[in-house]
């Protein structure tokens, strides 16, 4: 197939009926084009991500993972702008996310392949492809890969342009990923501890790495005040403290 | 001059030409520069005297984008054809207007044609620019020799058009996508910044995000600011969270611990 045939197949799949105008697809879509195990979308924008859509559970989690740890293809393709290919997790090279590494392979992933949405000079998100199977992505999968990416970049900006300048589509937030709470325990972090906002998004992190659980749900407890986080001087050992 | 040019030495610059126009689409590109590439092009590869380009700006007003010199006189003659003259009718029509006689144009365009002539030029070709049917601008080409353009030169002229054109719809293109790109990425900085301010205020508060919320909105409207603006100064500490509480929550006792 020359380059004409995959982008004419590739535009039809992603303007065929609803996945033009239902961000919940694309996911779905981008499997299909792309014949992989799991895909997920997720925006970015400098430090902030939020996921669009996931095409199962286990890659909304594995995408959900990598924002908390701050290290996997998501981060890395959306930092340098160039895919960011690793056909085996078990490999030699996967020194490079010691922590995201094991926990991709613990849930069965074995590949992982993620593509920056490049907007002219901007990237505003990553498409991570995730397979079951160690091994290269075909020639096809490689060829059509950065093709879907521009689909999903023409997309996302068709579904946005229907919103004001300062709000995000609706049907670009993933409301079942609950990021809007962990944002909110950041705030809340900051002031409590009277720290910078950067530096409250490290601290919850740390502290959802430390305790064992994931940032989602140490953000929920924060925000339920079943946590808090007290300063150096008087934490326990996971850093933080029952809320009283 | 250009049937004294050797075929060969014609064809090179004409190859050359293309070769670099394209090329030069494939990457970023300024558009400017490579308008004035082109209109530059015309007049090497000896199609015209002198020769423009004029697209229409958002109210249908066609402004020169690019010319082959930038001689006063010149610019003069473009600008005129807001009201009269070739391009506005390659523009108007959606056709080319070909070897257009200036001596004999005097009711035509009475202004436009005395001034083309006053300047050195007999003769006068408009190409329209169209994005696919709308026509966009116009390729003007000026002529120091009456009688106009070889059936060969105009095919020329005309390719020349269209790789302004594409050229011109590129730029649009990729110029609206990033700022819709940008637009996209501030909207999900603005979600972040809002949520993690309702954060803040509601742990200072004691109260609950449902009415930080509020206590947010309520300043921002107090004092026409944008939400996204309040809550940028919430998180960078320049607006102190007690000023941002107009009224605070008496009636808000903190919600019991989990």
């Amino acid at each position: 197939m020359n380059r004409a045939e995959r982008m004419s197949r590739v535009a039809a799949l992603f303007a065929d009926g609803a996945a033009s105008v239902a961000p919940r697809s694309l996911c779905g879509t981008s499997v299909a084009a792309l014949l992989v195990s799991s895909a997920g979308l997720t925006l970015m924008s400098g430090d902030h991500s939020s996921p669009v859509c996931a095409s199962d559970t286990r890659a909304g989690d594995l995408d959900d993972l990598q924002f908390a740890l701050g290290e996997g293809p998501c981060p890395d393709a959306h930092r340098s702008r160039t895919p960011i290919f690793e056909p085996d997790l078990e490999g030699a090279s996967t020194g490079r996310w010691p922590q995201f590494a094991p926990a991709a392979v613990d849930v069965g992933v074995r590949g992982v392949f993620a593509f920056p949405l490049n907007a002219g000079v901007d990237c505003i998100g990553v498409l991570t492809l995730y397979q079951d199977a160690a091994g290269d992505l075909t020639p096809d999968q490689a060829a059509d890969g950065p093709l879907v990416a521009e689909a999903l970049v023409r997309s996302m900006l068709t579904i946005q342009s229907g919103s004001g300048p300062d709000v995000l589509a609706r049907e670009l937030i993933d409301v079942d990923a609950h990021r809007a709470e962990v944002h909110q325990a950041t705030g809340m972090v900051a002031v409590q501890l009277g720290i910078a906002i950067t530096d409250a998004a490290l601290r919850l992190r740390a502290f959802a790495y430390a305790s064992g659980r994931s940032v989602a749900a140490v953000a929920r407890d924060i925000v339920d005040r079943r946590v808090r986080l007290a300063d150096d001087a008087d934490r326990d050992e996971a850093g933080g403290v029952p809320f009283e | 001059m250009n049937d004294r040019m050797s075929s060969v030495t014609r064809e090179d610059l004409l190859v050359r030409t293309f070769v670099e126009l394209t090329d030069s689409l494939v990457d970023d590109f300024d558009i400017i520069d490579l308008l004035t590439a082109l209109a530059d092009g015309c007049v090497e590869l000896g199609l015209a005297s002198a020769s423009g380009i004029l697209l229409s700006d958002e109210h249908g007003k066609l402004r020169v984008m690019a010319a082959s010199s930038e001689r006063t006189r010149l610019l003069e003659l473009f600008q005129l054809q807001n009201d009269e003259g070739p391009c506005l009718e390659a523009y108007a029509t959606g056709e080319a207007v070909l070897d257009a006689d200036l001596s004999a144009a005097f009711d035509r365009w009475p202004r436009f044609a005395p001034e083309a002539l006053a300047a050195g030029f007999r003769s006068v070709d408009a190409l329209p620019l169209r994005l696919r049917a709308a026509p966009i601008g116009a390729l003007n080409l000026f002529s120091a020799l009456p009688g106009g353009m070889s059936e060969a030169n105009r095919r020329i002229a005309r390719a020349m058009g269209d790789v302004a054109a594409i050229a011109i719809i590129q730029n649009q293109m990729v110029r609206e996508s990033e700022v819709r790109a940008r637009q996209l990425q501030h909207a999900l900085d603005s979600r972040v910044a809002i949520e993690q301010a309702k954060g803040m205020v509601a742990e200072r508060l004691a109260c609950d995000m449902d009415h930080a919320f509020g206590v947010i909105r309520s300043y921002a409207r107090s004092h026409r600011r944008h939400l996204t603006a309040v809550a940028a100064e919430i998180i960078a500490g320049t607006l102190s969270l007690e000023a941002a509480v107009v009224t605070p929550p008496v009636d808000r006792p903190r919600p019991p611990a989990g």
